[in-house]
């Protein structure tokens, strides 16, 4: 039975094929390089220090010949995404997603790491030492590229106040990073049951540009109970030396619950196309004003002293303005619109088009603008015109009512033009008989102040 | 046979050149490090454990890995910085006029040779680093230069990374008496690659005299 500890033979007649052993061999070999390889690159992004001591002799844990600590809550998210199941020719790649979250709650995916297993272009006869050392070299490589990348130097600058990193395992495709991205293949092991690739893809360019593929998340946009730094790197560690330290050992803690992984994909996974628009309606809904709510009362301003203040001549009932207008669903005002149009005040009124209101049967639907019933037309003469005294046969309220609708056509275009077109005709024509006694005079003007530069 | 030659080449300063070195050579002699090999009985062995810690530069906005055996970073810490102390004295005794130097870390073999012939290192993997100094004229220029170095460093640890995966000739593993042969036992706790590092502030020559030399060497070897 294959342990960390390994033992090699360095010399032997090759078998043909695999035998069973070899094959648990083999396959226990490309499950512990799926496990280290998550570790290295989550604890990679903790922000703090690694540092793991040489040992003579090796420790049973010690796979790869490497010191590499394990974090109970990572092996935990890299067996929950294997699902039991080992990679696989065909399967889908194992991947370490790496984003950023600041406190606003917008999220950006730095960094993808996958690990693949394609054909084998070479299959060899033996499980050797040749292909675990391969694989700890892989591992090696892993450890060395994951400092190089943008997103290490921003793990060593997150904090609760300004950003955390985020990582997310799963098996499947990962998501582009859009145009500024370096793809790299940090090493292939060449094994019996498979060539095993591990590529890298980060971001080059980390500002937040729609046009590049990031996903830009509302604040409000999930649960703030799902809001947790439960997946971040840095807190992982935290917890599990918060373990230690009471004396409970971190490989006996209890996982946490089964489906946040779930919850993490939901934090930082585009959503479909129809999942965004609904989001996207039910963040409309929750913006727009309810005027259900009542009448609404500036900064500062005392509501009871605001009513008592008014005479009895300003005050309005106390119904929002909205009510004078009967509130009705989408569906109704559309079928109003298509028999006969709404007509208010000369302009006819339609639906607002930029509100995208879901027809949901369990949901009051809300059009938010100035739609009418002709049968339900509210007289408007009550309303009495601002700073006027008395009634609307006042200067100030027929002004008022002169300038509430367009002029029909403006007067100044129906007046002749008359006698100042006459008098500029007559000029011009004066001006045009007198042409040359005025190039005369320039003439002689220029005559004359040659003769005095002499 | 041919050793794999690899060469970087890169301006800098300096206090850069210390820490250059050793991101380098700490990433390649990571690689190149096993853990320490224990022979049982009937030709197994079992491998120690390596341990690796990163490592920050000051100069440089740089964190690289580097295996974390104590003797090991003695040796690359002493020859980086001779090296460099080397480079900036030529710079202060040219005045001001082109620094360059080169330091090398080899990866070789011991092939023992018939009587009378002595043993010989065949290098099987060659690292050149060709640097050269400069000098920047304000902290605002060192500050960018800072990371420019940072950038052109991960680049090349990313090639080496990349270089070290491919398939290549690696000596294979020995029995225990020829254990000596390909690795350096005299470390405790970890077990790396014979190496060397060697160094001068002039390029590697490349006469004719020490072609011919390596031709008969070559030889009489056979």
């Amino acid at each position: 039975m294959a342990t960390a500890t390994m033992s090699y033979q360095t010399s032997g007649v090759a078998p043909v094929g695999l035998t069973a052993q070899e094959q648990k061999d083999m396959e226990r070999f490309g499950k512990f390089l799926s496990q280290k390889m998550v570790q290295v690159i989550v604890q990679s992004r903790l922000g703090e220090k690694v540092c793991t001591p040489c040992k003579a002799h090796p420790s049973p844990s010690d796979w790869f010949n490497l010191g590499i600590e394990d974090i109970p809550e990572v092996v935990i998210e890299t067996r929950k995404a294997l699902k039991g199941q080992l990679l696989t020719i065909g399967s889908p790649p194992l991947c370490v997603e790496i984003s950023l979250k600041t406190v606003e709650g917008d999220s950006l995916i730095l960094e993808n790491w996958c690990l693949s297993v394609n054909e084998t272009s070479e299959p060899f006869n033996r499980v050797s030492y040749a292909v675990y050392s391969r694989m700890s070299l892989l591992l090696k490589s892993i450890i060395s590229v994951s400092r190089i990348t943008p997103a290490y130097k921003l793990s060593g600058r997150q904090g609760a106040d300004s950003f955390v990193l985020c990582y997310r395992v799963f098996c499947g495709e990962c998501h582009g990073l859009g145009a500024s991205t370096k793809n790299c293949t940090i090493g292939q092991v060449d094994t019996p049951i498979g060539l095993y690739s591990v590529v890298l893809s980060y971001r080059t360019q980390l500002a937040l540009s729609p046009k590049d593929g990031a996903m830009l998340v509302k604040s409000d946009h999930f649960d703030q109970h799902l809001i947790s730094d439960q997946y971040s790197p840095r807190l992982c560690r935290a917890a599990d030396r918060k373990g230690d330290r009471g004396g409970e050992s971190s490989s006996g803690s209890e996982p946490v619950a089964s489906d946040e992984s779930q919850d993490a994909c939901r934090l930082f996974v585009n959503s479909p196309p129809g999942n965004k628009v609904a989001e996207y309606q039910n963040l409309l809904q929750q913006n727009r004003y309810s005027f259900d709510d009542g009448p609404k009362f500036g900064a500062f301003a005392d509501p009871s002293s605001a009513r008592r203040n008014l005479s009895a001549e300003f005050v309005l009932p106390e119904l929002p303005l909205p009510t004078f207008m009967k509130i009705k669903s989408l569906k109704d005002v559309k079928k109003e619109n298509e028999q006969r149009p709404l007509v208010t005040g000369g302009s006819a009124v339609v639906p607002p088009k930029d509100v995208d209101v879901t027809e949901n049967t369990n949901q009051t639907n809300i059009s938010i603008g100035p739609v009418s019933s002709s049968d339900e037309f509210v007289m408007v003469e009550s309303l009495k015109t601002p700073f006027a005294e008395g009634d609307s046969s006042h200067d100030v309220g027929a002004f008022f009512r002169e300038c509430q609708s367009a002029p029909v056509s403006l007067q100044s275009f129906n007046r002749s033009s008359g006698i100042a077109t006459h008098e500029i005709g007559s000029q011009l024509e004066q001006f045009e008989k007198d042409l040359e006694g005025y190039d005369d005079l320039v003439q002689s003007l220029c005559i004359d102040s040659d003769e005095s530069g002499k | 046979m041919n050793a794999r030659t690899q060469v970087f080449e890169m301006a800098l300063e300096g206090r850069q050149v210390e820490e250059a070195v050793s991101s380098l050579f700490h990433t390649l002699l990571f690689h190149r490090t096993l853990g320490k090999f224990h022979y049982k009985q009937e030709g197994n062995y079992c491998v120690g454990t390596v341990g690796y810690e990163d490592a920050d530069c000051d100069f440089v906005d740089l964190t690289y890995v580097r295996c974390s055996s104590g003797d090991i970073k003695k040796i690359v810490h002493k020859e980086a910085t001779a090296f460099s102390e080397c480079l900036r004295s030529q710079e202060r005794e040219t005045q001001g006029q082109a620094r360059s130097g080169h330091i090398s870390l080899t990866f070789y073999q011991i092939k023992k040779a018939r009587w009378p012939f002595p043993s010989e290192s065949i290098p099987w993997e060659v690292w050149n680093l060709r640097m050269e100094l400069m000098t920047l004229a304000s902290e605002i220029e060192r500050q960018l230069y800072r990371e420019k170095v940072g950038e052109l460093l991960a680049e090349k640890i990313l090639y080496i990374a990349e270089s070290m995966n491919r398939p290549s000739y690696v000596p294979k593993m020995p029995n225990q008496p020829e254990l000596d042969l390909i690795f350096d036992t005299s470390f405790a706790d970890i077990q790396p690659y014979l190496f060397k590092i060697s160094y001068g502030t002039s390029p590697p020559s490349t006469s004719m005299g020490t072609t011919v030399r390596r031709l008969l060497k070559d030889t009489l070897s056979i």
